[in-house]
């Protein structure tokens, strides 16, 4: 009965991941290509990831540690079902925003207000949605007149920042973020933080990559520990981040 | 997952599929001057060369014969176009494929989408063109929108199955072409199904493009009801595509944003 009332609370239940990329030496696009490939064979299986298995609670906020390489985005991808895993599943309950690279899918020839529209579609929100919160999204941005301009005329920072207040706005349950807050000025990048402590404290799910060891801390009640595909450890944020730092030195 | 789940995620997704279809109408003439204009001016002034090629330089022996070759020419291009575009829709948009989830399914629909609009829009030529000719138009143009539904349909299902393909093999793209131009010759666009050999008939039928093509022929160029049991027959066979284009697809796309 006990197992029944947890499952209500899970956000993200991942059950015994095996992630496998297939990597090719020299990848045919081409019928030719495959034809004389055929014979030599010139592809090779790297398993990213081994039987991966956590369960995220509504409300948590995890972060995801680990050397280059070890997997982390590739986790967060298959979370957000960008791809998806060759054994075991991934169940989402919520609504899912992600940050795992802001901005994709902005049409750089239409203006900052259009793309938030588009972007603000792809998760599932229609006109009637977007026009309550636009201003605040626009706020939030600070880009102020240049909303109305083409997004290619933008700035690699004015153009995170209007990824980026579009996905905290567009009230999801969940969010996902890839190592974003490493672009932007201290200034938008301490005002990211509060905005994140905020929905933290809204009871959003988050699950967070990062190599920034304060952030972290500040922000994350537990923390998995992710070494060459599997969970080296999965815990309190102080206790992981202490052993991650120690097998690092 | 079950298709009626598939289908309330799609409608979950409308707005983006909605903003696609904006984008893809909006932006294929941004910058030019007439802008959307372009839409009517392109049939207007394809009409324009054909009534004066086939007036007065070459002459054939079908009565009207620009408008009879207009009445097909524009569903044709229809087609070809969302085929053409179609087949890239997956494998042109790998930036975001590879970055956000979204039912994939939402592509190809867009494409179809937008091109059966884009007819309607041209349609309108079509009709001022019948008028104007003396040919007229009769009650039973109130068919058209069923038999381009139908063809929808039609495209939809290919065009699920050929942008599925191309992200694998990106050939498909590339082979499209000659097949569109083989596939057009053997469609009545050009010339009257009377003037194709009896014995060829059986074969030359069992292409649904040559049936759907005949159907716009009977209800404005005949001005006769549309040849039911055919249209029925190709609506059949379009589902029976679908079904086969969403399977294929639906298999194919866990692999999208890794193949891309």
């Amino acid at each position: 009965m006990a197992k029944k009332d947890n499952k209500k609370d899970i956000a993200i239940s991942v059950k015994n991941v095996t992630k496998e990329f297939t990597v090719y030496e020299d990848k045919a696009y081409f019928l030719k290509e495959r034809l004389s490939n055929l014979k030599r064979n010139k592809k090779s299986k790297h398993v990213v990831l081994k039987d991966i298995s956590c369960d995220i609670k509504r409300g948590e906020s995890v972060a995801l540690i680990g050397v280059n390489g070890s997997g982390k985005s590739t986790l967060l991808k298959l979370m957000n079902k960008i791809i998806y895993p060759e054994k075991g599943t991934i169940e989402i309950n919520g609504k899912l925003s992600s940050m795992i690279e802001l901005g994709a899918g902005f049409n750089t020839d239409f203006t900052g207000r259009e793309n938030i529209y588009f972007n603000a579609s792809m998760y599932g929100l229609g006109k009637k949605d977007v026009d309550p919160i636009i201003d605040k999204i626009i706020d939030f941005s600070e880009l102020g007149e240049f909303i109305d301009v083409p997004v290619r005329t933008y700035s690699s920072g004015m153009y995170m920042r209007l990824a980026f207040s579009i996905a905290v706005n567009v009230q999801a349950d969940i969010l996902l973020i890839d190592e974003i807050l490493a672009v932007g000025d201290a200034h938008f990048q301490d005002k990211c933080l509060n905005k994140m402590k905020e929905l933290k404290s809204q009871g959003k799910t988050m699950v967070f990559v990062s190599h920034s060891v304060p952030q972290v801390k500040s922000f994350c009640d537990r923390a998995i520990w992710i070494y060459n595909g599997v969970m080296k450890m999965d815990g309190d944020t102080d206790k992981v981040i202490e052993e991650y730092l120690k097998e690092q030195g | 997952m079950k298709i009626v789940d598939k289908i309330k995620e799609i409608y979950h997704y409308r707005h983006m599929l909605k903003t696609l279809v904006k984008q893809d109408i909006n932006g294929r003439y941004k910058g030019s001057f007439f802008g959307f204009l372009w839409t009517l001016l392109n049939p207007l002034l394809m009409l324009f060369v054909y009534s004066l090629v086939f007036q007065f330089v070459f002459r054939t022996g079908i009565e009207h014969y620009s408008i009879y070759l207009f009445i097909c020419l524009m569903p044709w291009n229809a087609f070809a176009n969302t085929i053409a575009t179609g087949t890239v829709c997956v494998s042109n948009n790998a930036s975001i494929l590879k970055k956000v989830y979204f039912p994939r399914e939402i592509l190809p629909l867009a494409v179809v989408i937008s091109n059966t609009i884009q007819y309607f829009f041209s349609a309108v030529i079509i009709f001022i063109a019948l008028l104007v000719s003396g040919v007229g138009v009769s009650w039973v143009a109130i068919f058209l929108p069923l038999i381009v539904l139908i063809q929808a349909i039609f495209s939809l299902g290919l065009v699920m199955l050929l942008s599925a393909a191309n992200v694998y093999i990106r050939d498909v793209q590339y082979i499209m072409n000659p097949v569109m131009m083989i596939w057009m010759y053997a469609c009545p666009i050009l010339y009257s199904i009377s003037m194709v050999p009896e014995k060829f008939l059986g074969l030359y039928k069992l292409n649904p493009m040559t049936l759907i093509m005949m159907e716009y022929q009977n209800i404005l160029y005949n001005q006769t009801l549309p040849n039911f049991r055919n249209l029925g027959l190709v609506f059949l066979g379009s589902i029976a595509l679908l079904v086969i284009g969403y399977l294929v697809f639906n298999k194919l796309q866990r692999r999208f944003a890794e193949e891309v």
